[in-house]
């Protein structure tokens, strides 16, 4: 009973911990668009400086386009053996 | 023969893989994931995809033997510790075995009657059923709490804990994030609870399997009724399965749920590569990793159902070989000692793959697991580390 209940504050605690990591680690990248491609499910931008593609789910149109300075933050990932940007944060810097 | 040398060398690797407790076939496939840019050519799409179907199935038939002789699962054999590592202290550990063998041999059979309708049926209902998907898989949460048979409350808890987890994990900037979050609750956590619990393993006793066959009835049907649901819906793998399967079919007993655990276990695998070919989604790590090496054709489909039928013709003597050459020395082995070994395997490979935040990811999800275990709450309720994350993306608002 007693190791039941330390077990389980120590869950909370470490969810909560685990959280805060995840609000204060994420870094934010800029970078310039060079191309930007909509499809029914997602959207493709190709950037100047990154070889990595940035894809943005369940969205059907931003206001972007070539050449805007773009703020993001997302997860890295192997897709089709080609690098990409999974994004969970976008800002247009111009 | 150029067939042959992937085919036995996926056989000898999805040996190794189901042997090593706390490995899942993911962490696998996320390892030859990363190889593939050194070995990777359009030359070599077709012996890749051999290796990898064979290596899949084989850990499917070995995976068992150290959830039963170790208590070490995976996600996917978590329910099978239990009544496989309750025959093991009566001594019955291969016997155990033997009956998840059946169970595999059993979906390797069925596949051929589940694939045709497969085929057919499912292009013409997958877009509804992606637009249903949370729904459905609210449906199964429901399902599953109500089947509790203990606390429905600590069940509740459990998963929305692992939910949290699986959300803070998915957004944390981590690489390879599954791998500590599935580790910490099934693989780590059970070890450490077994650690703990100072087993002693009593002399193991080889004796000849006698199963009527009309029980193997139950399980079959089972295993045909359920395959669909875990090969459609993301988060719902073989233990889910396994739980909605024997609510549908009535009650099961220990042997015939075992039987269940291992259809359901292979089925779950070789579906996933229909499912690739015909939906292009990938529900298993094997079937990810070959949705990165190419789009399936009719004729890569065909050689993956022949690589399955080859490795499940090799993998029942090596597993049935393997086992009892354990039931025989298992009372022999210092059991701490090799479960402290594989715990700190484990350790190495995730501060590898996944770095300091993994370690600290992997602490949690293992302090998830205890709890589950000291609450005597079923395993898979832990699978809300995938399901609510899943659930809260393809809801349509």
């Amino acid at each position: 009973m007693k190791l039941q209940k330390i077990t389980f504050i120590l869950s909370l605690l470490g969810i909560l911990f685990l959280i805060f990591l995840a609000q204060t680690t994420k870094q934010t990248q800029t970078d310039t668009i060079q191309s930007i491609q909509f499809s029914d499910d997602k959207i493709t931008i190709k950037l100047e400086n990154n070889s990595a593609e940035l894809i943005l789910f369940d969205i059907s149109y931003i206001n972007l386009s070539k050449g805007d300075i773009i703020k993001f933050q997302g997860r890295k990932d192997v897709y089709k053996n080609k690098e990409q940007i999974t994004v969970d944060k976008l800002l247009c810097s111009t | 023969m150029l067939y042959l040398i992937p085919l036995l060398l996926g056989i000898f690797a999805g040996t190794l893989t189901g042997l090593t407790p706390g490995i899942h076939i993911n962490l696998v496939a996320i390892l030859t994931l990363s190889l593939l840019p050194a070995i990777y050519s359009p030359q070599t799409t077709n012996y890749l995809l051999i290796f990898i179907t064979a290596m899949a199935i084989t850990h499917t038939f070995l995976d068992f033997i150290p959830a039963i002789f170790l208590g070490a699962p995976d996600e996917d054999t978590g329910l099978g510790t239990l009544p496989g590592h309750e025959l093991l202290l009566f001594g019955q550990g291969h016997h155990a075995l033997k009956l998840t063998i059946i169970g595999s041999t059993i979906a390797t059979i069925s596949l051929f009657l589940i694939v045709p309708i497969f085929l057919i049926i499912i292009p013409k209902i997958f877009p509804f059923l992606q637009r249903m998907m949370a729904f459905i898989l609210i449906w199964a949460i429901i399902f599953l709490i109500y089947s509790e048979k203990e606390s429905k409350t600590k069940a509740i808890l459990i998963f929305i804990l692992a939910g949290f987890l699986g959300l803070a994990t998915l957004n944390l900037d981590i690489k390879q994030p599954l791998l500590p979050l599935l580790t910490g609750l099934f693989g780590t956590s059970t070890i450490i609870h077994s650690i703990k619990s100072k087993t002693i393993i009593p002399k193991q006793k080889i004796e000849k399997l006698n199963i009527n066959k009309k029980e193997l009835i139950k399980p079959t049907i089972a295993t045909i009724l359920v395959s669909p649901i875990c090969s459609f819906f993301p988060g719902l793998g073989s233990s889910q399965a396994a739980i909605i399967g024997s609510e549908i079919t009535g009650k099961l007993n220990r042997e015939q749920f075992l039987v269940l655990l291992g259809s359901i276990n292979t089925i779950v695998m070789s579906i996933s590569f229909v499912t690739l070919f015909l939906i292009q989604k990938s529900r298993t790590g094997a079937a990810f990793v070959i949705s990165q090496i190419t789009t399936l054709s009719t004729t890569n489909l065909i050689t993956i159902f022949i690589t399955i039928i080859l490795s499940t013709i090799l993998a029942i003597p090596i597993a049935l070989t393997i086992s009892k050459l354990i039931a025989k020395n298992i009372h022999k082995i210092p059991y701490t000692k090799i479960s402290t070994t594989i715990l700190i395997f484990l350790i190495i490979i995730i501060f590898i793959f996944s770095g300091i935040l993994g370690l600290i990811t992997l602490a949690v999800a293992t302090t998830i697991g205890l709890t589950c275990i000291e609450f005597q709450t079923r395993r898979s309720f832990l699978m809300g580390a995938i399901l609510i994350p899943t659930i809260i993306f393809y809801l349509p608002f």
